[in-house]
């Protein structure tokens, strides 16, 4: 470590080049998933393996007996599927977007995290795209969606797959290419101390993706405009692709869903949704794997801050929809407000507002509650109760009524509202997809790197010097930015209110002398 | 009966009947021999042997106190029955299916009758309500459906009585074919239209370049890889 440490003060952005720094206790960190097998790995796989294959029977049993097995009704036309669709596409948008926006402002605490994020963002977007599937019902019909002779070009599902598919590539694209430096140590370091089938396949892997790479100044060079132009372009694709997805409810005439609030609603619903599955997928990470000496606690309470920050604004932006629709007062709208608000659906719509609205500013604002596991507890509401929300988005205006009955003179919303009844088709289907996100994850980081080393090593996100034995005294000070990372993003008071990071002066976390300390605020 | 699941109109009408049944029941009682105002006929009867007018009371048997055929609200029609049969030509009702609803016997005119088509896809919606219809003076109620699949189609009616009893449910099948979709909604007029297809080469070009510089990007690390050191 002492070396390791030597080579920080010589500078940023070491070569991996020169053995020695290749085993150090970073790269072991970030290989460990890959060469250790914990006891609850197995167990853990097959019980999330049995839940997906349940979700696949489940899907089944509604190709044979029809989409009404799912509670699909001629009154309750779109449900469950549709919201899961745009919840977990929209959680998706969280990983890479954080990722992203925390590149281009070169906030260096984001460092141990990007990978975990970025992969998140890679396993929940294909799983969010297969809903479409069990939501059109008739899946052999599928690819006439996109087939050029039966496409419909004026549909907004064909835009919604233009979309989703641009953005997926650009995830794919923004793992890959972080992923490139690291490949090489890692293969060294498996040649050394992997062995087995998987070592070898991943040795091979890596050899392929990466075998190229020396980390010469050009290939740096190259690879860094690179990565910073992919950054640049995953946030416009990711605010253009969900609201494109808002385009299948926006662009209809039926109450509820025509709304040109819609687009800005779902990008803020998916930022807020995705910032705390990241939160959950880092606090996993970092309790499976043991990352505790790379993921800090003030990690969470930052991205709790991100986190509130998001849900203030979608708060504000669904008391804007109802206040707008409400107060217009034209029939149908005021409507489905009313039932929303104080009638059938007022349950889930208080369940967000107290849970995923309230609860997470209280969490935040409160001294006592702004910490770790506040922020993960918070989190993990924060995605159900916005799961919830989607029902609410979806199901209410679908179950208007707008058919004039003779037997009701008076308008077309004197009519029988429709009702959707939950199966247990729609709740398997989605429960699988769910437990397919870390079955995903898990597989994923047994053939790579689960921190960005490379990165972490050029941002100085060693271990805090509690960690690795190093005085902080002996480390020399750097000049820092306060305008950068956490004091930009949210400010002196708050900064200061994270408390001090070892190391460093009681008050003020931004004057720490270690390089972690330096750089987890630039 | 149960006036509160009754349509307005079917109120009304009951409570026109029950309004007439009243004034015939107080000119029986006052021996009115004709109520002439409200088209109705008073048959009286003295008991065999009556001398004085006026002496003995007189028995009237209200005739025609409410329209003709009816009958008290407890009584129900005798049977309820269901056709279906297809329209041939052409027009906007060509292939559609003709549902008719058949009340014979007492209060069968006024009943509203509800027509679904059976259907598998909805579990918990077996039947699929197709439209209502309120039976006419032949005790009659039609409406006409569009059939959506091909085969046999399955219909089902039912109606509820006066007295408040069900009526039904009566089927009937046929067998059919789809009829051509039409649109229920009046498309609004797209002055600007002739421009979309502009901005959907526009979108597919962007999407296209997308596409081209993320690959773009990779080919280049790759290559820049490839090459090796500078």
């Amino acid at each position: 470590m002492r070396a390791n440490t030597e080579a920080m003060r010589a500078g940023p952005a070491p070569d991996l080049q020169p053995v020695g720094t290749d085993d150090d206790q970073l790269l072991t960190a970030a290989m460990r998933p890959i060469v250790k097998t914990p006891r609850w790995w197995w167990p853990s796989v097959w019980a999330l393996s049995a839940i997906v294959v349940v979700g696949i029977v489940a899907w089944a049993v509604q190709l044979a007996d029809g989409i009404g097995v799912a509670g699909y009704n001629d009154q309750a036309f779109w449900a469950v599927y549709e919201a899961d669709l745009v919840a977990f596409i929209g959680v998706s948008y969280g990983g890479a977007v954080v990722s992203a926006i925390l590149r281009l402002t070169n906030a260096a605490w984001r460092a141990p995290l990007t990978r975990i994020a970025e992969a998140t963002a890679l396993v929940t977007l294909p799983v969010g795209m297969l809903f479409i599937i069990p939501h059109l019902g008739s899946p052999q019909k599928v690819w006439e969606l996109v087939w050029p002779p039966y496409w419909n070009l004026s549909s907004p599902i064909l835009w919604d797959f233009f979309a989703v598919s641009t953005y997926l590539l650009a995830t794919l694209v923004f793992f890959y290419l972080p992923l490139i430096p690291d490949l090489p140590p890692a293969r060294r370091w498996l040649e050394r101390q992997g062995t087995g089938a998987r070592a070898n396949a991943c040795r091979r892997l890596y050899q392929v993706l990466g075998g190229g790479w020396r980390g010469t100044e050009r290939q740096k060079k190259v690879l860094h405009l690179s990565i910073g132009l992919v950054a640049m372009m995953v946030i416009p694709l990711a605010v253009s692709v969900h609201s494109v997805l808002s385009f299948a409810f926006a662009s209809s005439s039926r109450a509820g869903y025509l709304e040109t609030i819609l687009p800005v609603y779902f990008v803020v619903a998916a930022l807020y949704s995705g910032v705390a599955l990241v939160v959950l997928t880092v606090a996993a990470a970092r309790r499976l794997f043991h990352l505790e000496a790379y993921i800090h606690p003030r990690h969470f309470v930052r991205l709790g801050f991100l986190l509130v920050a998001f849900g203030a604004a979608y708060l504000y932006l669904s008391f804007t929809e109802y206040l707008v629709d409400g107060y217009s007062g034209t029939t149908d709208n005021a409507s489905w407000v009313r039932q929303i608000l104080v009638g059938r659906y007022w349950v889930p719509f208080w369940f967000y507002v107290v849970v995923a609205g309230v609860l997470p500013l209280l969490v935040m604002a409160i001294k006592r509650t702004r910490t770790k596991t506040g922020v993960v507890a918070v989190s993990a509401l924060v995605v159900v109760a916005m799961w919830v929300k989607r029902l609410v988005i979806v199901i209410p205006p679908a179950t208007e009524p707008l058919l004039k009955s003779p037997a009701t003179p008076v308008g077309n919303l004197a009519g029988t509202w429709g009702t959707y009844h939950f199966t247990w088709v729609p709740i398997s289907i989605t429960v699988a997809a769910t437990a397919a996100i870390p079955l995903l994850l898990l597989v994923l980081f047994r053939f790579v790197p689960i921190l960005p080393v490379t990165e972490m090593k050029e941002l100085g996100s060693e271990p805090a010097q509690a960690d690795v034995g190093v005085p902080a005294a002996a480390l020399p000070a750097a000049p820092v930015s306060p305008e950068w990372g956490a004091a930009a993003l949210l400010g002196r008071h708050a900064v200061s209110e994270l408390g001090t990071l070892p190391g460093t002066v009681p008050g003020n976390p931004l004057s720490g002398p270690g390089p972690y300390q330096r750089n987890v605020d630039r | 009966m149960n006036h509160a699941r009754q349509p307005r109109h079917v109120k009304s009408q009951c409570a026109v009947h029950a309004g007439r049944r009243m004034l015939a029941t107080l000119a029986m009682a006052l021996g009115v021999t004709a109520a002439g105002s409200l088209g109705t006929a008073l048959v009286v009867a003295a008991p065999a042997g009556a001398t004085a007018v006026g002496t003995v009371p007189a028995v009237a048997v209200p005739v025609g106190a409410v329209p003709a055929g009816s009958h008290p609200a407890t009584e129900r029609p005798s049977a309820f029955t269901l056709s279906a049969r297809q329209l041939a030509g052409t027009g906007a009702h060509a292939g559609g299916v003709v549902l008719t609803a058949r009340a014979v016997g007492a209060n069968s005119v006024g009943l509203q009758v509800t027509f679904s088509v059976k259907v598998t896809q909805f579990e918990y919606a077996p039947l699929l309500q197709v439209g209502t219809a309120t039976t006419g003076a032949s005790g009659q109620a039609t409406v006409t459906y569009r059939p959506t699949w091909n085969g046999p189609q399955e219909f089902v009616a039912s109606a509820q009585a006066h007295s408040g009893a069900q009526l039904g449910p009566a089927t009937a099948s046929i067998s059919a074919g789809a009829t051509t979709g039409f649109s229920g909604t009046v498309e609004a007029s797209r002055p600007d239209g002739a421009i979309g297809r502009w901005v959907v080469v526009g979108l597919l070009t962007l999407v296209a370049c997308v596409w081209v510089t993320l690959v773009a990007v990779v080919v280049r690390v790759y290559l820049t890889m490839r090459t090796g050191p500078a």
